[in-house]
């Protein structure tokens, strides 16, 4: 091989110039390619087909990962942006309620000038066994609560009194529980009497009106006050209405049923009286 | 394992046990009325673990769980689970050893006696108060019992493995 183009080296260049001159001059004076570069390029033509359907495949994959990441980040700080703003809401909801509590709160205040010292307070639990009908508040000792206190609603109507405290909590035995007794006057006839819980009635949530006079004039739907009597309790306080009036078992004296003004089930603030003024 | 160890492991896993009745209690079932009652758990709690066990000490464990009742529910007598309670757990301990071999059958038993006995001190209790309602009493006894009683079964099933764990060590 060596020899062979040590002996014919020139003629084999020469051959070779003269055949790229001639290609190159068929390709000038030709409209279409060479069959030469015509026949590379058509056997070249589906591996290179190929080649750009894998760079194409490969192009594809890269955007779509990288619009997807796109989109997950978008997504996620979508999501923590309604999250943010469902927050604020839900607080917004809860400012509003508060507000509201603490306006109607407020106007008491104004209409009521011998209640000097309140404590809102939520209602964490409603009525743990079924012998007895409470509340557990938020508030205790430390913010000044204290067993025997008076526990009302947004609109003044008595809810229960406090009667156990601890430093962050405090329970309420509701109007309806067989332990709460307290002074009570209807206010349309000023008649004295004792509302105190009934077991029999606490599952409906009623209580009695005991200890009536003899000639008192009751109707259904009279509002029953706190009397005040004694200074335990703040007196006007609304406990509820009259429900119904009934004999007792002597049938000597009659007593009446009272549907408390407010249904403790359905509260979620309240407010606790820690302090007032006798009115005499 | 020392004796005095695997007394105390035992009485913690009875404790544990017992404490997870509270939680389900007091997350859950305080917040479900079915016929007008809340499902009272606290009576089982009670009185299972001493169908398992021996009276006296079936009979302190039922004390424990009635001072815990007592602290955490409010009620018109500071210590009426305390009182109520180491009677039921004796009861039942005492029908596991006689009557009825401790399972499913004899909680239910057992936890029909602690509600019996329970309503009928509350009942005593508002009696004495010049507020007697033994009928309403009596009515709630059953409503709180019929919708307890379901209860019994999963609350064995947790018992009975705490007793046959702790048997194991023996």
């Amino acid at each position: 091989m060596k020899d062979f183009f040590k002996h014919n080296g020139l003629w084999v260049l020469f051959a070779a110039a003269v055949i790229s001159v001639a290609l190159a001059t068929l390709s000038f004076f030709a409209g279409a390619s060479s069959p030469l570069v015509n026949g590379l390029n058509v056997l070249a033509s589906p591996f290179r087909a190929m080649c750009s359907n894998i760079a194409d495949w490969f192009n594809d994959k890269q955007n779509y990962y990288r619009d997807t990441t796109a989109l997950q980040q978008e997504n996620e700080e979508l999501r923590r942006r309604v999250a943010e703003m469902e927050e604020a809401v839900r607080q917004a909801e809860s400012d509003s309620e508060e507000n509201k509590f603490l306006r109607s709160l407020l106007e008491l205040r104004e209409q009521r000038r011998d209640l000097t010292d309140f404590e809102t307070a939520r209602i964490t639990e409603h009525t743990v066994t079924n012998w007895t009908s409470s509340l557990t508040l938020d508030k205790g000792t430390a913010q000044g609560v204290e067993k025997g206190d008076c526990v009302i609603d947004g609109t003044g109507a008595l809810v229960g009194i406090v009667s156990q405290t601890g430093m962050n909590w405090s329970t309420v035995l509701t109007l309806a529980d067989t332990d709460t007794s307290l002074g009570a006057q209807v206010f349309r006839t000023k008649d004295l009497g004792l509302a105190q819980g009934d077991f029999a009635l606490m599952e409906r949530g009623l209580l009695r009106l005991d200890y009536l006079p003899a000639d008192c004039q009751l109707l259904s739907g009279d509002l029953v006050v706190t009397s005040g009597l004694g200074g335990y309790y703040p007196a006007g306080m609304v406990i509820g209405r009259v429900q119904e009036v009934l004999p007792d078992d002597s049938g000597a004296a009659s007593y009446a049923l009272i549907a408390p003004q407010t249904d403790p089930d359905t509260l979620t603030e309240v407010a606790v009286i820690k302090s007032f003024d006798i009115v005499t | 394992m020392l004796v005095r160890n695997e007394v105390l492991f035992k009485w913690t896993l009875y404790a544990l046990a017992a404490l997870l009745c509270l939680a389900v209690q007091g997350a859950l079932l305080q917040r479900i009325t079915l016929w007008g009652v809340i499902p009272f758990l606290y009576p089982l709690a009670a009185v299972i673990p001493a169908t398992f066990n021996a009276p006296a000490a079936g009979t302190a464990f039922a004390l424990a769980v009635g001072v815990v009742c007592d602290l955490l529910l409010p009620g018109s007598l500071p210590c009426f689970y305390t009182l109520t309670f180491p009677l039921a757990g004796l009861g039942a301990s005492l029908l596991s050893r006689s009557l009825l071999s401790a399972g499913v059958l004899c909680s239910l038993a057992a936890a029909a006696m602690a509600f019996f006995l329970t309503g009928s001190f509350h009942c005593l209790v508002l009696w004495a108060g010049g507020k007697a309602a033994w009928g309403a009493g009596a009515y709630l006894t059953l409503r709180e019992f019929c919708v307890t009683a379901p209860l019994t079964v999963p609350m064995t099933v947790l018992f009975r493995a705490v007793a046959e764990r702790t048997r194991l060590d023996e």
